[in-house]
C-alpha cells in the first residue's frame, strides 16, 4: 500500500516551489534557484544555505532523491549533483496542488479576492 | 569544508572562500560534509550570474543578502538538529591509529626525538608536581583535615613573627572557645631513652591530653593521656608509634603496661599509635605529656609561647573567620585584666587562627611554585620543539595530503591520522615521563626536597599520575589540533602543482616555523637567566663572610637530663671534667662550648635593656641573640675581636657579671661609641645594679639564621657559668678533618658521664652547606632544566634553518652556478638565525625581568641588577645558537649546483 501523501499537506510555499521546478526536469542546485526565482517572478530567490536546508528536508522525506551527478551544459560541463522527484514527491506535489485549487476555488475564497484586488 | 573542487582560478577567489568557510562552518557538521560542496557551487554560480548582470554592485548585494541568509539558515538548522556527533579524540578510528603507528615506525629518528623531547619535559614537570602536590595539595592524612588549625602568637613590631602559642593560652582556649572543637598543644623534644650503656637519643614529641583525639587519630593499642598526666611528677607515660614499637618491641602486642626509661626514669607505655600515623614533619617515635605546673598556666604567662605549639578542631561547619574572631574577641576581653597588655599592644600582638597545612608548608610554597613555573616553561619550549619537528615533517608530506584530499579525504579524516599521530607520541612521552619522574622524585628528595616540610611524605600518587595522563592528553589533542589546523589550511592546490616547494603556502608555514622559534629561544632565555640568578644569589651568599671561620671545625650538641643535672654545681662540674678531658687531646686545637652557635637552627632572640636607660612610652627592649659561652669560644670559632677583650676561659661565679657584645648590638645600643664598660641587664627591664653585666669586649658579627640574614641582628656572649643551661654545644677547632675526631669526643663524653649521648656532631662546613639547601636546590634544579632548554632550543634552531635551507636547495644551486659566492649563501642563511635570535633574545630579556622579581621576591640573596648574569646568560645563549645557525649555513654554502639541480 502507497503511503498517504496527506500526512505531508499543507507544503510550505519553498517546498512546494522546489517539488514544482523538479516536477519538469531534474536540476542541480543553481539549476532550483533559478527555476525557483524565475517561476516566482523574482520573488523568491534562494541563498544556498537556505536551498540545501529545503533539499536535505525533502530527502529525509523522499519527496526528493539524488539523481547522480552529470555535466552540467549551462556551467561549461563542469560534474553536478542532479535531483530528481519522487513518485512520491510527484504525489505529495499533485495532492497540494489539489487542496489549493479547492481553496482557491471555493466560493468564500472568490468573494475575499473580488473585494480586496484592486 | 569539502574544499576539494575548483571552478575557476583568479585572484579573488582565495578571499571568498575564506568568508564562505567561514560561513559554513555556522552549519553543524554533518550538514556541511552533506552539502558544503554543494553550497560553495550554488554561491559560485550565482556571483558568476551577478557580476554578469550588474557587476559588483550586485555581486555585494548579493553578499550581504547570502550572509544573512546562511546565517539564519544555520541558526535554525542547528536548533532543528541533535547535537552533533563526538569529534576530535573520539573519532579517531582504530585504522587511524594503525596507520599512525606504521607512519611513526617508519621515521625511527623523527619519533625517537618527539618521544624523547616529551618525556624529559613531562617527566620534569612530574617530578617537580609530585613535590607540589605531596606538600602544597595533598590533604593532611586526619579526618577531616580541613577542620585542623594552628593558632599562634605574632609580635611583628618586634619581628617576632610567630611565637608559637602558650601553656596559659591553652588553658585560656580549651573549651572557652566555642569554634574550636578541641584545642591542644605540643613541643618537639629530644629524649635520652635506654638503659644505662646503651642510651640513644631519641626525638619525641610532647603534647597535651587530647592531642590524639583533635587529630582524630586514637591510638591502636591503649589509651591516650590523661589530663592528670600533664602535671610535673605523674607525667612518667609514653605513647609509641608504631615503628618504634614493631622494631623495639617486636610488635608484642602486650607492650601496653611495660616500663620504658626516658631521660633516666622509669614511663610506663599506655599507648601505640596505628601504623603511618605522622604529624607534619616530625620524627618523633615516642610521645610523652606535655607537663606543666600551677604557675605556668597563669594568664599571666600569656606571652611566654615559643617552644610549644597549638593544634585545634574547627567545630563543624565553623569557619576560619569566626574561629578568629572569638580568638580576638577572648584575647581582648583577658587583655583588661594583663598588665603586659600595653606593651604587647605595642609590639603589635595578635593570636592568628590559620590552617594547619597552609602553615606548615607556607615556607615551601614560594620556591615549589616558582620551580613549577620553570617546569612549565621548560614544557613549552619542549611542546614548540615538537610542534617544529612535526611542522617540518608536514612540509615534507604536502603532497601526500594533497593527494589525499583530492581523491576525497575529508579534513576530519586528516585531523584524525594527524591527532592519532601527536596523541600516539605524547602517550608514549607520557608513559616515559612517569618513569623519568620515578627516577627523579628520589633524585629530589637527596637535593634536600626531603627536608621541606612535609618532605618525608614526597611520593607519586594517583594525583600525579593523573597529571601525567592529563597532561599527556591535553599536548597530543594541543599539537594535533595545531598542526592539522597548519596543514588544513595550505591549499592543496598548491602543493600539487609546485612540487613541493615555496608557494604561498610554503612562505606562512615558514613564518610559522620562524615565529614558534622565535618564542622558544625567548623562553629558554628566560630560563637560563633565572638559573644565572639563582646562581648568583647563591655565589654572593658563598662569598659573604658569616663571621667565624666554618673550616676545621667540629660541633657537636649535648643535652644534660634534668633529672641529673638539676643543680648549677652539677653542670659546672660536668664543664670542668670536660675540659681536663679534652685538654690535650690529640688533632684539637682549642674548644669552647655555647648554648647556641650560628646556623644551629635556633632563632630565638632574647631582651636586653641598658643599665640606666629606661624605656620611654612605646619603646621596645633591645632583642637580641643571646650565648652563653666557656672555655676558648671566640678563638674557637674565629669571631674577630674588635675592641677590648674576650670572655676568659674561667670567668666564673657571681663576680664575673661580664658580658661581650657584637658590633651589631654595640652599634644600637651605643650609636656614639663607647660600649666598653657600659653595663646592660637581661630581659626586658631595668634591674638591680648587682645584676647588670658589663661589656669588657666588642666582637665582629656572626650570621645566626642563615647566610643571607640581614646585618644588624645583634648578640650577647655571657660566660655559661652565669647562664647554666641544659643544652650545649661543643665546638673545637681541628688539624685534621673534623668528622674524624667525633669517635673521640664521644669517648670523652661516655667517660664522664655514660648515659650520655652526643647528637649532631658534623662539620661546620656541613652545616654551612645545609643552611644554604633553599637556595642552592631551587639553582641546581634550575641549572638542570635551562641546560635540557638550551639543547632543545638549540636543536630548534638547528632543524628549522636546515630544513629552510633544504626547501631551498634549488635556488641556492642556481645560484651558485650563475655565479654566487659561497660566503653570501653563508651569510644569507647565517644572518636569518642571527635576527631570529636577536628576536628571541630580546623577547626574552623582557621576559627575565619580570623573573627576575619573581626570584628576589621568593629566593634572599638574588641582586638587584643582575647585569653579570645576565650578561653570561646572553652570552651562553648566544654561542650555542650561533652554533646552531653555523651548521646549516655552511651546509648551504656548500651546495653543489650539480646535485641541486639533478636531484629534483
Amino acid at each position: 500500500m502507497l503511503p498517504d501523501p496527506r500526512v505531508h499537506l499543507p507544503l510550505k510555499p519553498v517546498d512546494l516551489e522546489l517539488l514544482l521546478a523538479l516536477a519538469g526536469e531534474d536540476l542541480h542546485g543553481y539549476g532550483l534557484v533559478q527555476a525557483i526565482a524565475a517561476h516566482t517572478g523574482g520573488l523568491i530567490v534562494l541563498d544556498p544555505g537556505n536551498l540545501y536546508r529545503v533539499v536535505k528536508r525533502l530527502l529525509a522525506d523522499g519527496l526528493v532523491a539524488e539523481a547522480g551527478q552529470r555535466s552540467a551544459p549551462d556551467e561549461g560541463g563542469e560534474r553536478r549533483r542532479y535531483y530528481h522527484l519522487t513518485p512520491l514527491g510527484g504525489r505529495v506535489l499533485a495532492a497540494e496542488l489539489e487542496r489549493l485549487r479547492t481553496l482557491v476555488s471555493a466560493p468564500s475564497t472568490r468573494a475575499v479576492a473580488r473585494r480586496w484586488t484592486s | 569544508m569539502t574544499g576539494g573542487r575548483r571552478t575557476e582560478g583568479g585572484g579573488r577567489r582565495e578571499g571568498r572562500e575564506r568568508i564562505l568557510s567561514l560561513l559554513l562552518a555556522l552549519f553543524p557538521r554533518d550538514f556541511r560534509d552533506a552539502f558544503g560542496g554543494e553550497m560553495r557551487e550554488v554561491f559560485a554560480a550565482q556571483l558568476r550570474a551577478a557580476r554578469a548582470d550588474g557587476g559588483r554592485r550586485a555581486a555585494a548585494r548579493l553578499w550581504l543578502r547570502t550572509a544573512a541568509g546562511m546565517t539564519s539558515a544555520a541558526w535554525h538548522e542547528r536548533r532543528g538538529t541533535r547535537p552533533a556527533a563526538p569529534r576530535g579524540a573520539a573519532a579517531i578510528r582504530l585504522s587511524d591509529l594503525r596507520y599512525a603507528v606504521r607512519r611513526l615506525a617508519a621515521a625511527p629518528g623523527f619519533t625517537a626525538t618527539v618521544v624523547s623531547t616529551l618525556s624529559l619535559c613531562i617527566g620534569a614537570n612530574l617530578t617537580i608536581f609530585a613535590v607540589v602536590d605531596s606538600i602544597l595539595l595533598r590533604p593532611l592524612p586526619f579526618p577531616d583535615p580541613d577542620r585542623l588549625v594552628t593558632i599562634y602568637n605574632t609580635y611583628p613590631r618586634v619581628d617576632v613573627m610567630d611565637d608559637g602559642a602558650s601553656i596559659a593560652n591553652y588553658y585560656e582556649r580549651r573549651g572557652r572557645v566555642a569554634a574550636l572543637q578541641s584545642v591542644s598543644l605540643y613541643r618537639t623534644d629530644a629524649a635520652i631513652v635506654g638503659e644505662t650503656g646503651s642510651t640513644v637519643r631519641e626525638f619525641v614529641m610532647r603534647v597535651s591530653s587530647e592531642f590524639f583525639a583533635t587529630l582524630g587519630v586514637p591510638p591502636m593499642l591503649g589509651r591516650e593521656f590523661h589530663d592528670d598526666e600533664m602535671a610535673f611528677g605523674s607525667d612518667r607515660v609514653a605513647i609509641l608509634t608504631e615503628p618504634y614499637w614493631r622494631q623495639q618491641y617486636g610488635a608484642d602486642p602486650a607492650v601496653v603496661g611495660r616500663s620504658i626509661r626516658i631521660n633516666g626514669a622509669a614511663f610506663q607505655v599506655v599507648g601505640v599509635l596505628p601504623a603511618r600515623f605522622t604529624f607534619l614533619s616530625s620524627r618523633a617515635r615516642i610521645f610523652l605529656p606535655l607537663p606543666s605546673g600551677p604557675d605556668d598556666r597563669l594568664s599571666s604567662r600569656r606571652h611566654s609561647g615559643s617552644s610549644s605549639r597549638m593544634v585545634a578542631r574547627l567545630a563543624p561547619g565553623t569557619s576560619l573567620t569566626t574561629a578568629q574572631s572569638e580568638v580576638d574577641a577572648q584575647d581582648a576581653g583577658s587583655e583588661r585584666s594583663d598588665p603586659e597588655a600595653k606593651m604587647m599592644a605595642d609590639a603589635g600582638y595578635r593570636s592568628v587562627v590559620v590552617s594547619l597545612h597552609d602553615r606548615h608548608v607556607e615556607s615551601a610554597r614560594p620556591a615549589l611554585l616558582l620551580l613549577q613555573a620553570g617546569a612549565v616553561t621548560l614544557l613549552l619550549i619542549g611542546l614548540v620543539n615538537v610542534g617544529n619537528l612535526f611542522l617540518v615533517r608536514a612540509g615534507t608530506r604536502t603532497r601526500e595530503l594533497a593527494v589525499r584530499r583530492a581523491i576525497g579525504a575529508r579534513a576530519s579524516h586528516v585531523a584524525a591520522s594527524v591527532l592519532a599521530e601527536t596523541l600516539l607520541s605524547s602517550g608514549a612521552g607520557g608513559a616515559a615521563g612517569l618513569v623519568l619522574a620515578m627516577g627523579g622524585v628520589p633524585l629530589l628528595a637527596l637535593l634536600g626536597a626531603n627536608r621541606l616540610p612535609l618532605g618525608s611524605q614526597i611520593s607519586i600518587d594517583g594525583t600525579a599520575m593523573l597529571a601525567a595522563v592529563a597532561a599527556a592528553l591535553t599536548i597530543g589533542l594541543l599539537l594535533g589540533v595545531a598542526i592539522s589546523v597548519h596543514q588544513l589550511r595550505g591549499d592543496a592546490g598548491d602543493a600539487l602543482r609546485s612540487d613541493g616547494r615555496g608557494g604561498t603556502a610554503g612562505t606562512r608555514a615558514q613564518r610559522a616555523r620562524y615565529t614558534i622559534l622565535v618564542t622558544q629561544i625567548a623562553l629558554s632565555f628566560v630560563l637560563l637567566s633565572g638559573a644565572a640568578l639563582m646562581e648568583a644569589g647563591l655565589g654572593a651568599l658563598l662569598r659573604a663572610s658569616p663571621g667565624f671561620q666554618p673550616a676545621q671545625l667540629l660541633t657537636a650538641q649535648v643535652s644534660l637530663p634534668y633529672a641529673r643535672y638539676q643543680t648549677d654545681a652539677s653542670l659546672q662540674s660536668f664543664l670542668d671534667r670536660l675540659r681536663a678531658e679534652l685538654g690535650g687531646a690529640p688533632g684539637l686545637v682549642t674548644w669552647g662550648v655555647a648554648t647556641n652557635i650560628p646556623l644551629s637552627g635556633s632563632t630565638i632572640k632574647s631582651g636586653a635593656t641598658i643599665a640606666g636607660r629606661p624605656l620611654r612610652p612605646g619603646e621596645l627592649p633591645l632583642a637580641a641573640y643571646s650565648y652563653a659561652v666557656a672555655g676558648d669560644y671566640f678563638a674557637t670559632m674565629r669571631i674577630p675581636l674588635v675592641e677590648g677583650r674576650y670572655l676568659a676561659p674561667d670567668e666564673i661565679g657571681p663576680a664575673a657579671r661580664v658580658c661581650v657584645v657584637d658590633v651589631d648590638f654595640a652599634r644600637r645600643a651605643w650609636p656614639s661609641g663607647n660600649a666598653l664598660g657600659q653595663r646592660l641587664f637581661l630581659g626586658g627591664s631595668q634591674g638591680r645594679p648587682d645584676e647588670a653585666y658589663a661589656v669588657v669586649g666588642v666582637v665582629g658579627a656572626v650570621k645566626q639564621a642563615s647566610l643571607s640574614e640581614p646585618d644588624g641582628a645583634g648578640a650577647v656572649y655571657y660566660p655559661y657559668s652565669g647562664r647554666f643551661d641544659r643544652s650545649i654545644y661543643v665546638v673545637g677547632r681541628t688539624t685534621v678533618a673534623p668528622e674524624t675526631l667525633v669517635p673521640d669526643l664521644r669517648r670523652v663524653v661516655r667517660g664522664i658521664d655514660p648515659e650520655l649521648p652526643i647528637n649532631n656532631a658534623r662539620a661546620m662546613t656541613a652545616r654551612v652547606d645545609d643552611s644554604l639547601f633553599a637556595q642552592r636546590s631551587p639553582a641546581l634544579v634550575g641549572a638542570i632544566f635551562s641546560a635540557v632548554a638550551l639543547l632543545l632550543t638549540a636543536l630548534g634552531t638547528y632543524g628549522v634553518l636546515s630544513y629552510a635551507v633544504s626547501l631551498r636547495r634549488r635556488e641556492i644551486g642556481v645560484r651558485i652556478a650563475l655565479g654566487a659566492r659561497p660566503q653570501q649563501v653563508h651569510r644569507q642563511f647565517f644572518g636569518v638565525g642571527m635576527r631570529l635570535v636577536a628576536a628571541g633574545m630580546t623577547l626574552g630579556l623582557a621576559g627575565s625581568w619580570v623573573a627576575g622579581r619573581a626570584l628576589r621576591s621568593t629566593l634572599d640573596g638574588i641582586p638587584q641588577a643582575p647585569v653579570t648574569a645576565l650578561v653570561s646568560a646572553s652570552a651562553v645563549m648566544a654561542i650555542v645558537c650561533v652554533a646552531a645557525c653555523l651548521v646549516p649555513a655552511r651546509r648551504a654554502a656548500r651546495i653543489s649546483p650539480i646535485d641541486a639541480l639533478s636531484r629534483e
